[in-house]
Formats: C-alpha cells, sequence, structure tokens
C-alpha cells in the first residue's frame, strides 16, 4: 500500500466515534480545573460535530472553522485577560481541540486529534497528581488506543478494542517506569505553572480556636496525617499528642496564638528526641506542622519557634513529607519563661465573670502550687457533673466560658481546655492552650498511624517554675476514655460522660462494635489511604532526593543530570533495538550462513544503486542485476547460481556459505546514485 | 527449456501465435497431470489449441460440447444390448479418449459437470458396477464463457478447485492478428502437425514431475503464500490445502520444462497466477475489481526466506 493512498483513505465511523469518545474523555477529565466555558465550548463542537456526521452533512467550511478557532481564543482571553500560564494554556488547548475535531477527515487528522487526546491526558495532571486522576488518566488512554486501533482495523468489527488497547498500555509500563526513575530532577516542582491556589483540601484548622469550632471537624473522617515510627515504638494511645499550634491570647471568648519573633524561643533544644517519626501531612494552608508533642529536631526548611511550635517556611498547599524527632512525655523541661511569654500566658479578658473569680478565690485559700491548682480544677470538671457533648447547646456569646463553667457545663476538648486556661490564669498560673490532634488508628495494611479529622483535640499547658511546660488535658479528666480510642470515640462520648462506670464499658463496647458493612467500608479506606500514601511518596512526591537515594541503592552513585539523560537515551535506544528483536519477522529470524550470503549482496547491490525487492526471487534478481552491471554479469551470475544451489538444491555441500560468503565479500560494483 | 518440451512448444506456437507463455503453462499443466480450464470469448483459439496438443503429442482427442440437455450418459457412454450375443456391450462415450476438451462447460447441468469433474479427479467412470479406467495420459480442457450468464450453471468453487489452473488466452497482439489474418486456415495447419513426442514419452516426463526436488524453502515460502491468502480480510477466500499442493506440483512442472532439478521461487511465481486466480478469485471478475483477489498483490506481500 503506498503512502498517498493511505493518507486520503476516508475514516471509518466507528473509529471516528471511538475518536470522540476519547475526546469527551479527554475534556471531561479536565471540567473540575477549567471554568465553564472552554469544556463547555468544547462539548459543544463534539456535539456538533456527531450531529453533522449522523446527518451525514458535510463539515463546516474552512471560513466557519476560522471564525471559531478566533472565536475559542477570545472565549478563553475574555476568561483569563492573558494566555500565559497553566489555565488559560489548557483552556486554549481544549477549545483548539475542539475545533479541530471539526476538520478531522483523514487519517493524518485522525492522528494529530489522538494526539492531542494524549496531551489533555498529560494536561490534567499538571492540575492534581492524585490518585483519582491517575485512574481516570488511564482510562483516557485506553480510549484514545482504542480508537487508534479501531483507526488501523478499518471497518472491521472483529477486533476487541479494550484488550488491544490495555495490551498498549501495559506493554509501555516498564519504559514508562525505567524513563520516571531515570529522568533527571530539577528542583522545585516540575510542574511550576504558577497554579491558583484552593486546589488542597484545608484542614480543619484555623489559627484561632473558639470553644465550638471544633465540633466541626470531629465529624470529618478525612485523613490529615500519615506517621511511621522509625527504629522506636509507637508509644501508647495515651501518648499520642500531635502537637499543632498554642493559642496565648484570648478575648474571652476566641483564642488566639499573638504574633512573637521568632527570636524568643525560650525552648531548650536537645540533640536527640527518642522518638523518630516520618510524617506525610495533608496541605491545610497554614505554616505549621505537626509532630509528637514535642518536637525537638525539625528538618531543614523547618524550625521550632516560640511555644515549641514546629512551623515550616512557607504555607503548606501540597502533601508533604517530613522527618522528625519528638521527645515523648508531658513536659517541656525549661528553665525559665521570657518575660513577654509570661505576660502572654497570664493575659485575661478584660471582664471577668463574677462567679468564676470566687471559684478561683476560694481554692487559691487552699493550694498556692500550680500543679495542686490545676488538680483541683480536675477534680472540678470531674465532680462537678460536667459532661462531654459536641452539641453543648447555645452558650451566652459575651461570656461563654464562664456560661459553660457554671451553667451548662456541657462540652468538649475546647470547651474544657480554654475554660481550663481561664481559671489557671486567674490563679495566676501561666497556662497556654495547645491545638493539634490526639489519638490515630493504625491502618493494619501497612502498620502507619493515620490521624483524621475527627482526631482533632485541644488542651492545655501550665507552668511549673523552673521546671518547664507541663501538659493537662481537662477533656481526658472528663472522659479518660478519649486519649485510649481517639476521635473513633467522639459520638458515644457523650452518652459515656453521664453514665456508671458499668454504663461506660457497655457504651464503650457498643461504639467499637461495628458491621458487615462498617468492616468492609473500613477496609477499603484502609487500603486506599495505604495506595494513596504509596502514590504520594513514590511517583508524586519523587524528587531528585528520593531518585538519588533510589538510584544509590542500585549502586549508581554520583550521577549528574547530564549522566541520567545518557542514561535515559541508553535505554530509549536499548528498547528500541528490543522491539524491533522482539517482533522481528520470522525471515529476520534465523540469519543462517546462506541468508547472510544474500543479505550482503543485497547491500552490495544497493550501494550499487539497484533496489532488491523483497519478494523477488534470485533468477529474477540475477536477470537484473547483470543487466544493470554488464562488467560484472559473469560474477554476479555465479555467486547467485551457487546460492541456488545451496539454498534450493537437493545436494548439500559441505563449506558452500563459506565460500559463497568469500566470494559474495570479493564482490566489487561500481557506486552508483540510485536510479 | 527442455529440449523436447522447447519444441513442443514452438511448434503449438506455430499455430497459436504470439502465446507463447500461455501455451507454456498449458504443457506445464499437462505434465503436473493436472487439468485446464479456460475461459475466454469464443473464436479466441481454445479448440485449436487443444487440438494442436493433441496432434503434437499423437494423443487421442475428443470435443464435447456442452448444452444444457446433455446427460452424463452422453459423454461416459452407454451400455447396449447386443440381441446376437445376448450381452449387454458397452459403448465408450467421447470422455473415453486422452485430450478431452469440453467446450463450454457451464452450459451442461450441474449433473452433467459432476460427472465430468468426477471423471477427471478419479482417472475412472463406475458405471452399472463396473469400474472402466480411463486412458492415459488423461487431460481434460475445459472452456467456458463467463460473460453470457443466461441459462449457465456456473462452476461451484469446490469445482473449480478441481483445475489444476485457469487461463485466459485474450486477443493476440496486432503482428500476430495480422499473421492470423493472412495466413492460411488454422485447421488445416493442426492436421499436417507432426508429433514431437510420443505418449509413452509424455508419461515418462509426468512421471519425472515429482521428483523434482522441492526445498523448505519453497515449502516455507508456499506455506507463506497460503498464511497470507488466510489472514486477508473475510470476504475474500483463502487458499485450501489442496491449492498448495497444486501450487507445489505446478511449480515443480515448470521447473521441468525448465530443466532444472529443483524449484525455485520464480517456479512458485510464474504459474501462480493461473493455479491461484481462479481460487481467490472464482467469479472470474477481471482482475482489481477486488482488493483481494490479486494474486499479484498476495505475492508482493510476502518476503523471500532468503
Amino acid at each position: 500500500m503506498s503512502g498517498p493512498q493511505h493518507a486520503v483513505m476516508p475514516l471509518s465511523t466507528r473509529a471516528l466515534n471511538r475518536m470522540k469518545l476519547a475526546f469527551l474523555f479527554a475534556v471531561a477529565g479536565q471540567v473540575p480545573h477549567l471554568p465553564f466555558w472552554p469544556t463547555t465550548m468544547a462539548f459543544v463542537l463534539l456535539a456538533w460535530r456527531h450531529h453533522l456526521d449522523r446527518r451525514r452533512r458535510p463539515l463546516p467550511p474552512p471560513g466557519a472553522r476560522l471564525v471559531l478557532a478566533l472565536g475559542a481564543c477570545v472565549v478563553v482571553y475574555l476568561q483569563f485577560g492573558f494566555f500565559m500560564g497553566r489555565d488559560p494554556g489548557v483552556s486554549a488547548l481544549v477549545v483548539l481541540a475542539a475545533v479541530k475535531l471539526l476538520e478531522v477527515r483523514q487519517s493524518r487528522d485522525f492522528h494529530l486529534m489522538g494526539y492531542l487526546c494524549y496531551f489533555l491526558t498529560a494536561a490534567m495532571f499538571l492540575f492534581t497528581q492524585e490518585l483519582p486522576a491517575l485512574l481516570f488518566g488511564v482510562l483516557q488512554l485506553l480510549t484514545v488506543n482504542a480508537a487508534f486501533l479501531q483507526l488501523y482495523a478499518g471497518r472491521s468489527r472483529s477486533i476487541r478494542p479494550l484488550r488491544g488497547a490495555s495490551g498498549l498500555l501495559l506493554a509501555s509500563i516498564p519504559v514508562a517506569v525505567v524513563l520516571f526513575v531515570l529522568f533527571p530532577r530539577f528542583p522545585g516542582p516540575l510542574w511550576g505553572l504558577g497554579g491558583a491556589g484552593g486546589e488542597f483540601g484545608v484542614s480543619g484548622f484555623s489559627d484561632t480556636l473558639q470553644p465550638g469550632s471544633v465540633a466541626r471537624m470531629v465529624e470529618s473522617q478525612r485523613a490529615v496525617l500519615r506517621m511511621k515510627v522509625v527504629e522506636a515504638e509507637l508509644p501508647p494511645p495515651p501518648q499520642r499528642y500531635f502537637r499543632g499550634l498554642v493559642l496565648w491570647l484570648t478575648d474571652g471568648r476566641t483564642w488566639y496564638p499573638g504574633r512573637i519573633r521568632e527570636s524568643i524561643t525560650g525552648s531548650q533544644r536537645r540533640a536527640r528526641g527518642g522518638v523518630d517519626q516520618e510524617i506525610m501531612l495533608e496541605p491545610h494552608g497554614q505554616r505549621w506542622l505537626f509532630a509528637l508533642d514535642y518536637p525537638v529536631r525539625v528538618p531543614p526548611g523547618s524550625l521550632v519557634g516560640p511555644g515549641n511550635v514546629f512551623r515550616y517556611h512557607r504555607r503548606v498547599e501540597r502533601p508533604i513529607r517530613y522527618r522528625v524527632d519528638s521527645r515523648i512525655g508531658g513536659m517541656i523541661p525549661e528553665p525559665d519563661l521570657h518575660p513577654l511569654l509570661r505576660r502572654m500566658a497570664l493575659q485575661l479578658p478584660r471582664e471577668i465573670n463574677p462567679g468564676l473569680r470566687d471559684l478561683v478565690e476560694q481554692w487559691l485559700e487552699r493550694d498556692s502550687d500550680a500543679r495542686s491548682l490545676a488538680e483541683r480544677v480536675l477534680a472540678f470538671f470531674r465532680s462537678a457533673g460536667f459532661t462531654y457533648s459536641l452539641e453543648p447547646g447555645n452558650l451566652d456569646p459575651r461570656d461563654p466560658v464562664g456560661d459553660f463553667l457554671l451553667h451548662s457545663r456541657r462540652g468538649f476538648c475546647g470547651h474544657y481546655a480554654a475554660g481550663f486556661a481561664l481559671l489557671m490564669r486567674m490563679a495566676e498560673v501561666p497556662c497556654r492552650i495547645v491545638a493539634g490532634y490526639q489519638g490515630g488508628e493504625i491502618n493494619p495494611v501497612d502498620g502507619q498511624l493515620v490521624v483524621r479529622d475527627a482526631d482533632a483535640h485541644a488542651w492545655a499547658e501550665i507552668w511549673l517554675e523552673g521546671r518547664g511546660w507541663l501538659r493537662v488535658d481537662p477533656t481526658a479528666a472528663v472522659v479518660p476514655e478519649r486519649l485510649e480510642y481517639g476521635g473513633r470515640l467522639n459520638a458515644s462520648l457523650d452518652e459515656m460522660a453521664a453514665g456508671s462506670p458499668e454504663d461506660r464499658s457497655s457504651v464503650l463496647r457498643r461504639a467499637m462494635a461495628e458491621g458487615a458493612l462498617a468492616r468492609a467500608w473500613r477496609w477499603i479506606r484502609d487500603y486506599w489511604d495505604v495506595a494513596r500514601n504509596y502514590w504520594q511518596t513514590w511517583v508524586v512526591r519523587y524528587d531528585r532526593y528520593q531518585q538519588h537515594g533510589l538510584l544509590s541503592r542500585l549502586g549508581v552513585r554520583g550521577l549528574r543530570s547530564a549522566g541520567k539523560l545518557a542514561l535515559v537515551l541508553l535505554f530509549m535506544v536499548f528498547t528500541w533495538r528490543l522491539t524491533r528483536w522482539l517482533f522481528r519477522s520470522p525471515a529476520q529470524r534465523r540469519p543462517d550462513l546462506l541468508e547472510r550470503c544474500w543479505r550482503l549482496l543485497e547491500s552490495r547491490l544497493s550501494r550499487g544503486g539497484m533496489s532488491v525487492e523483497p519478494w523477488r526471487g534470485p533468477l529474477d534478481v540475477s536477470r537484473q542485476a547483470r543487466r544493470r552491471f554488464p562488467d560484472q554479469a559473469h560474477t554476479i551470475d555465479r555467486v547467485i547460481q551457487t546460492y541456488i544451489r545451496a539454498r534450493y538444491g537437493n545436494s548439500s555441500e559441505p563449506g558452500a556459505g563459506k565460500a559463497l560468503l568469500r566470494r559474495v565479500r570479493k564482490l566489487k560494483l561500481p557506486r552508483r546514485s540510485k536510479a | 527449456m527442455h529440449n523436447a518440451i522447447a519444441e513442443l512448444v514452438k511448434r503449438i506456437g506455430t499455430v497459436i501465435l504470439g502465446k507463447t507463455p500461455e501455451i507454456h503453462l498449458v504443457v506445464t499443466c499437462l505434465l503436473a497431470r493436472g487439468h485446464l480450464l479456460i475461459e475466454d470469448l469464443p473464436g479466441m483459439g481454445k479448440t485449436t489449441l487443444a487440438q494442436a496438443i493433441a496432434r503434437s503429442l499423437g494423443m487421442r482427442f475428443s470435443r464435447i460440447q456442452f448444452t444444457s440437455d446433455m446427460l452424463p450418459a452422453d459423454i461416459i457412454g452407454v451400455s447396449v444390448f447386443d440381441r446376437e450375443k445376448n450381452e449387454f456391450h458397452f459403448h465408450p462415450g467421447p470422455l473415453f479418449a486422452q485430450l478431452v476438451v469440453a467446450d463450454e462447460l457451464n452450459r451442461a447441468t450441474p449433473r452433467t459437470q459432476s460427472a465430468l469433474l468426477e471423471a477427471m479427479e478419479e482417472r475412472q467412470v463406475s458405471l452399472e458396477g463396473t469400474t472402466r479406467e480411463l486412458p492415459r495420459p488423461f487431460f481434460v480442457i475445459a472452456t467456458q464463457n463467463q460473460r453470457y450468464h443466461v441459462g449457465t450453471f456456473p462452476l461451484p468453487e469446490s469445482q473449480l478447485d478441481r483445475f489444476l489452473m485457469r487461463l485466459r488466452l485474450g486477443y493476440p497482439d496486432p503482428p500476430a492478428e495480422r499473421q492470423l489474418l493472412t495466413g492460411e486456415n488454422r485447421a488445416d495447419m493442426v492436421r499436417r502437425l507432426q508429433p514431437v513426442m510420443t505418449v509413452d514419452e509424455l508419461i515418462q516426463l509426468q512421471n519425472a514431475v515429482p521428483r523434482i526436488h522441492v526445498s523448505t524453502a519453497i515449502l516455507d515460502y508456499v506455506q507463506d503464500i497460503m498464511a497470507a491468502s488466510r489472514s486477508r480480510p473475510q470476504q475474500c477466500l483463502g487458499l485450501s490445502p489442496r491449492a498448495g499442493i497444486s501450487l507445489v506440483r505446478a511449480a515443480q512442472a515448470w521447473a521441468l520444462t525448465e530443466e532444472r532439478d529443483m524449484v525455485l521461487p520464480e517456479d512458485v511465481q510464474r504459474v501462480a497466477g493461473s493455479v491461484l486466480e481462479h481460487r481467490l478469485n472464482p467469479e472470474g471478475g477481471r482482475q482489481g475489481d477486488d482488493a483481494c483477489s490479486t494474486w499479484e498483490n498476495l505475492l508482493r506481500s510476502i518476503p523471500l526466506r532468503r
């Protein structure tokens, strides 16, 4: 089949329909990331094309397509006001590809359309690199592959497109893996196309705490961070406090972190904490990072600031992974408190409920020591009819803490932490609130600790003169089970706090028991979590450090980018040769001596300007060659006759092949340009 | 070319002008013990060709003009009761000849057609319980005209397969035609033809055909051709094993005419057209009408194993 004939071959309807399907998928992948207009326009043009095909109407003339293309550019410009960057770029790609679809007539257009679809799939990953995108991307590739397969199968219905398309995709995986591993990584995000923010799911924490604000989070089961302890034991559940931010200031209703110069660290650095953790944190749009209470040694690019707050150098806007060393225990030893911090830790709202003042004065009459005062407050929480509730009802908006402590006495960690801190400060004990997570669950699949929004927690720390900050968790005084079972218990804690010890254990049993459906759901969630984690760790976060580590584990060290590129090129060449070898035609499979003779003769002849068609028999070739090289006619004829006898004859002369090879090598033909 | 065969081809060529390649193929078909189907318009020299062959080989010749009311007995023969001897006596039909020209085979009813085709295949005739051997050599040249379909019974594919080759003589080129117009009567020329070889010599040559060496390379090639014919789009026919056997046998015969003791790919290619075309394209439409029927394309798509 000659080339031009192939090019004008009309496309079969089946192939065209498959390509439309592929384009539909390719654009559908962009819908969540692009504004309304570009994708809608693409869908409309696709529908139009389909309508024209169904009705067998002619495609729009070139002028109309030109107008459409310009219109598409105008739409993009109106939407963004500029053309540079990721969003306008992909939008333009989507709409212009849709215009291109209107002129797909030949196999050449079809190919271009297919490549555009591949490109759209790649563009989808500019927006999201999550696992669902990968799955959808695979689907997109399958549809494009199927379209191409149908193109080459013509009108035939006998092909199995899904099978063929998956085969192609599977065959490409080894190449993709090697290229992924070897291709040089450059510092900074490769897709630094200035993506607009907002794509990351912001975790529930804001940088302020109102007593009721945690309630919204504890309903959510979204995983916030995953932790793996390196070379140490995972601390027991009651010790699993993940320190987030520290809140110093309050106006009686809301607690704020306050602004503190980084130079006032106050915390004493230690060489080793003892629990080395590897944490993968979901983006939350803030600068603080979470670590087991309290972080000691932190990775480059982060620091431990005032209040032992572990901070990153920028906002966390994509999943990050870090290693941090923490010291476990309820006490942060510090010799002295910076005067500014002491002032902040004793700051009180302007108006204080007189009932509370009376309460604190009663306690102060008996105790002055910070620790015993804290015990008093906890005893107060335990004995004065306080209950745990995620629906504490409406508190007096002017004095929610006073209302909670004196009247409603229903609340959860935020209320207890805030109430405790206020009481301690009134008793002149420096106190601060720490927000973070407590608990988490171990994923049985990979043994990592998964912390969810539901594990959000707030607790308090009091200053013991000359010794340091001591963690006090007032919520635990009301419902000790919270520490053991974490956020899973949230819904039942209510009931539990109200009941007697016997009731408590039965409620606990009920809360921990789960039906088959819930178990299945948990199982799926666990596996999905792990899959996502691997994806994030090994694919999305695969940077040059990881590459370096992997390559050195494979025994390749000190390779520069150029070296890696060379390796990639080498691999490509190797793959190409391997593919040719694997899919070699039967004639190439056993190159025996005679065949080598013939190939050599062929190459001699073709250098002389005579091309040997592969289906031509030796006699024909001989005749042709004798006409072409009259001076060598005799030699050529003898060579070919020998070949014929050896290849097709009855008698096998030993050594004929070698003799022939020598003779062919000696054959000198004049070089001429190809006829 | 083999001396005697070259002489034979040359001698026939004096009567049928400008058709040397076709005559060569006819002789090849005869040597391979195959039967020949000629498809052409009336008056293209089919019968003259057959007569010339019969004359030059000294073969007994008979001609059957098929019509739609013909019965098997008309070609095979009948047993007639002899009153004097009080027994049935078999009167052999025109089929009992060494060279049979079956003119316009497609005018006969399928019953009569199949009687002929069966005889061709078995080289014997069974009649009323006795089996009668047909003479040796036995060579049938059937002709048919595809142009006029009214009142014809086209040969089905399965029966086309029984013919080793199908040929078209085609119009002569202008010089040959001029010579035909000015020259003497062909029938007279045929009558004057002297035999080139005896029937025994012909049988010897026929016996030599299977001894021509067929190397594995050639068998590979033939199998490649068959496989390629079978993997084409569905509406095209693939080649049957019998087609493969025929191709090898015809190539051997061709190699013999070229006085070679081995088969070369060229031998296969020279005979492929006439051996394969009617199996690939039974309708007999002109080549190129249907993309899958062109045996040239088929051959060109198969690289030789060197």
